[in-house]
């Protein structure tokens, strides 16, 4: 098509094309690298204040010291071989996998519920939409020590409360089982108020016309979640996996004060492992290394979560 | 239109070669910005007077103002006047000082070193098993001119410390610090549940001990009678106390379980375990539940530190006498002579390496020693002090009325707790020993010692 042939297309009311003027080209507002100027102050920032010290660790898992205080030597991966080999580190990737998937699957169901119960609340309930925040802004050692005062099996408000019903209560924190359990609960109790906002702030975008079809064609409330506002809140229920899997695979807070790894290195995960190696064992070059693969180890997860979530998304 | 967009800090110019100089002129500008900030930054480092510090130093001389910093790691170590009368003894010294976490002080002070920041000039550390680690980082000097010093000027109140406040601090026969004061753990008791079952204290071994738990269990078969903590990171004192009491030698930090103190230690408590005297929900115990249970009257007796007895003394309706009391550890085995030895695990101060006032600052050390001193943060919270005035002061019995000759016998008595830089794995490993114990396990004390000891073994290299 010609620039004569776009000319006489042209309606009276669309503005006539503006013409490149190369003499504009150097003015700051249209310099290539202005964008990249204005930038730099915040790459440099974010650059020193988040990239350095992850690549500074990652360097750092790269050298060993025989004893605490004496002189780093570069080691290159042996620090990684070390950890792959020992049985302790696939212990708690085993114990990690459970625990992300664990929190993943109840803080994503949790998070439906009360998202789409706080989408449909009544006008004068609507408040509840800001108390759900509460457990957010509460600290996780504090809400895990909370915790561990409500399963402590002798004197516990839980197994009081079984106790009514005539239900021994478990030891949960002694239990193995029980104890990953409870710190599954603990650790959705603390992340699930983002995954709600996230998941009410889809709901709310819906467009109502899909919901108002679907009900003329009689379609009932489940058929309506699963074939309409499910696959629409795909992109919000994305960023909730990915924030639920990220808390939960770095989340040290809630399994150090609830049970501290154990009973019986059952609650080790790989956070843990990496706050032992590091705190109590003294061998922060390998702790590193550990924080590396967790690094890593996220990254892959985002991406595979990416990946999946792209294919579902009904809005692409 | 071009011109009607122009943004205010765009040149008047047609642009072109004004734009560039604009760009070019930004970039220079902050270029020289970073290299004046990185310039501030190596006269920081170089210049106590401008981090933040400059009124810490001081020129030399007779009657220069000197500010010292400690650093401590319980508030209840520092004399409850804060330094008030040390002041007014000295009004040329200025002491403040900082609670430190106690799990992240070395860090701390390493990070600092690494950084070449100014440390603090009087270090209060409760873990001293870490001093020689501190001593191998250049963090803490030898303490031998020091404290010749010390007791050339001030021979009485150094006279009044034991010697195992130089001795504990000993690396390669040089003090590097004064374990002034120290916990050690007792047996914690209900008089009336005891009286029930007809045991009498002190116990003449841990055989007795034993007996004295099956004879509570029977008097009260749905009690608890002994409760422990074993939550994982909450440390092993309980199992370490036992196995010195029952005479197992330590390699540092290292039990030997397959010695006759070791293996009896390990059937003690798969004993008491496995025959329900001991909670099997003390896996998830930390200090605070297990404490809770014998305060609460669910269990009839607790091995635990002396500090535990301030508390017990300032909890309401849990009177002393009546509801509590305590006595030593059997260092027995069965009976007769002593097999073992009873622990104390020694806060130590030490001067800094590197501070301006070393002189000053060991005033700070002596001024903790004082009598007087001792007694006040004994009454705040403190351990038991290594100063014979002090501990033998009545006003001191006021205070811990519970503190009873006996006690004081094995205290005087207690050799320092087996310490090593290795001490937070084999800790970590001990954890989960007496984890399995304490849940109840159908291993024999030889099955625990093979499958362990190679383990803590293994953290001597």
């Amino acid at each position: 098509m010609t620039a004569a042939t776009a000319r006489t297309r042209r309606r009276w009311w669309q503005r006539p094309p503006q013409r490149p003027d190369t003499s504009h080209q150097l003015q700051l507002g249209h310099h290539r690298a202005t964008p990249y100027l204005f930038s730099l102050p915040s790459i440099i920032l974010v650059a020193a204040v988040l990239g350095f010290p992850v690549l500074y660790g990652v360097w750092q898992s790269l050298y060993d010291r025989e004893r605490l205080v004496s002189d780093p030597e570069f080691v290159g991966f042996a620090n990684y071989i070390e950890m792959f080999q020992a049985d302790t580190f696939w212990q708690s990737m085993g114990r990690t996998a459970i625990f992300v998937f664990g929190s993943l699957v109840v803080g994503t169901v949790l998070g439906l519920f009360f998202a789409f119960a706080l989408f449909r609340v009544v006008e004068g309930l609507r408040f509840l939409r800001a108390v759900t925040v509460a457990p957010y802004i509460i600290s996780n050692v504090a809400a895990a020590v909370m915790f561990r005062i409500l399963f402590n099996s002798q004197f516990g408000l839980v197994n009081q409360f079984l106790g009514w019903f005539g239900i021994d209560g478990p030891s949960w924190l002694a239990d193995p089982n029980m104890a990953m359990l409870v710190v599954i609960f603990t650790q959705v109790w603390t992340d699930l108020p983002l995954s709600i906002l996230l998941l009410l702030g889809g709901l709310m975008t819906i467009d109502q016309s899909y919901l108002d079809a679907s009900l003329v064609d009689g379609a009932s409330g489940w058929t309506r979640a699963r074939y309409i506002t499910i696959p629409l809140l795909v992109p919000q229920l994305l960023i909730s996996t990915v924030w639920l899997s990220y808390s939960t695979l770095t989340g040290l807070g809630v399994v150090l004060a609830l049970t501290g790894g154990g009973p019986l290195r059952a609650t080790q995960t790989l956070a843990m492992e990496m706050y032992t190696v590091a705190f109590r064992n003294l061998e922060f070059n390998q702790a590193l290394a550990i924080a590396t693969f967790i690094l890593i180890l996220n990254a892959v997860l985002t991406l595979a979560y990416v990946a999946i979530g792209r294919r579902y998304d009904y809005e692409r | 239109m071009h011109r009607a967009r122009r943004l205010w800090w765009v040149s008047e110019s047609d642009g072109g070669p004004g734009g560039g100089r604009l760009v070019r002129t930004l970039i220079l500008s902050l270029v020289i910005a970073l290299i004046a900030a990185c310039g501030n930054q190596a006269t920081d480092d170089t210049d106590p007077a401008a981090d933040g510090t400059d009124d810490t130093t001081a020129e030399g001389g007779d009657g220069e103002q000197v500010e010292l910093l400690v650093w401590v790691t319980r508030q209840y170590y520092i004399p409850p006047d804060d330094f008030e009368s040390f002041h007014a003894e000295h009004p040329n010294i200025r002491v403040t000082y900082d609670v430190q976490a106690n799990d992240d002080i070395l860090q701390q002070f390493l990070r600092m070193a690494d950084a070449g920041q100014k440390l603090p000039d009087v270090l209060g550390a409760e873990d001293s098993f870490l001093i020689e680690t501190y001593v191998e980082a250049g963090l803490i000097p030898p303490h031998d001119e020091i404290f010749a010093a010390w007791q050339e000027e001030d021979p009485e109140l150094y006279d009044l410390l034991l010697p195992l406040v130089w001795e504990e601090t000993a690396v390669d026969g040089v003090p590097h610090g004064a374990s002034i004061t120290a916990n050690f753990d007792a047996l914690y008791y209900n008089p009336a549940w005891l009286e029930e079952a007809g045991v009498t204290v002190p116990f003449d071994s841990l055989d007795a001990v034993l007996e004295g738990l099956r004879a509570m269990k029977a008097a009260r078969p749905d009690s608890i009678p002994m409760t422990v903590q074993a939550q994982a990171g909450q440390g092993v004192t309980t199992l370490m106390t036992m196995l010195a009491a029952a005479g197992t030698p330590f390699d540092g930090p290292v039990p030997d379980l397959t010695s006759d103190g070791g293996q009896y230690t390990l059937n003690w408590f798969i004993t008491a375990a496995n025959e329900g005297l001991l909670p099997p929900e003390a896996i998830a115990w930390g200090e605070d539940e297990s404490r809770g249970a014998f305060v609460s009257g669910s269990a009839g007796l607790i091995l635990d530190g002396f500090t535990s007895a301030g508390d017990f003394n300032e909890a309401p309706d849990f009177d002393f006498g009546e509801d509590w009391d305590l006595t030593p550890m059997p260092l027995s085995q069965s009976g007769g002579g002593a097999d073992g030895v009873a622990l104390s695990q020694a806060r130590t101060w030490a001067v800094v390496e590197g501070t301006e006032h070393p002189e000053e600052a060991a005033l700070v050390i002596r001024y903790i020693a004082e009598t007087q001193n001792l007694i006040e943060a004994a009454g705040n919270g403190s351990v038991p002090m290594r100063q014979s005035e002090a501990l033998n002061s009545p006003e001191l019995q006021e205070i811990w009325p519970f503190f009873n000759e006996d006690l004081k016998e094995a205290y005087l008595n207690s050799q320092p707790f087996p310490a090593g830089p290795n001490a937070g794995e084999t800790t970590a490993i001990l954890e989960q020993m007496f984890g399995e114990i304490v849940q109840g396990t159908d291993k024999t004390a030889e099955e625990l010692a093979a499958e362990y000891q190679p383990q803590l073994d293994a953290t001597k290299s």
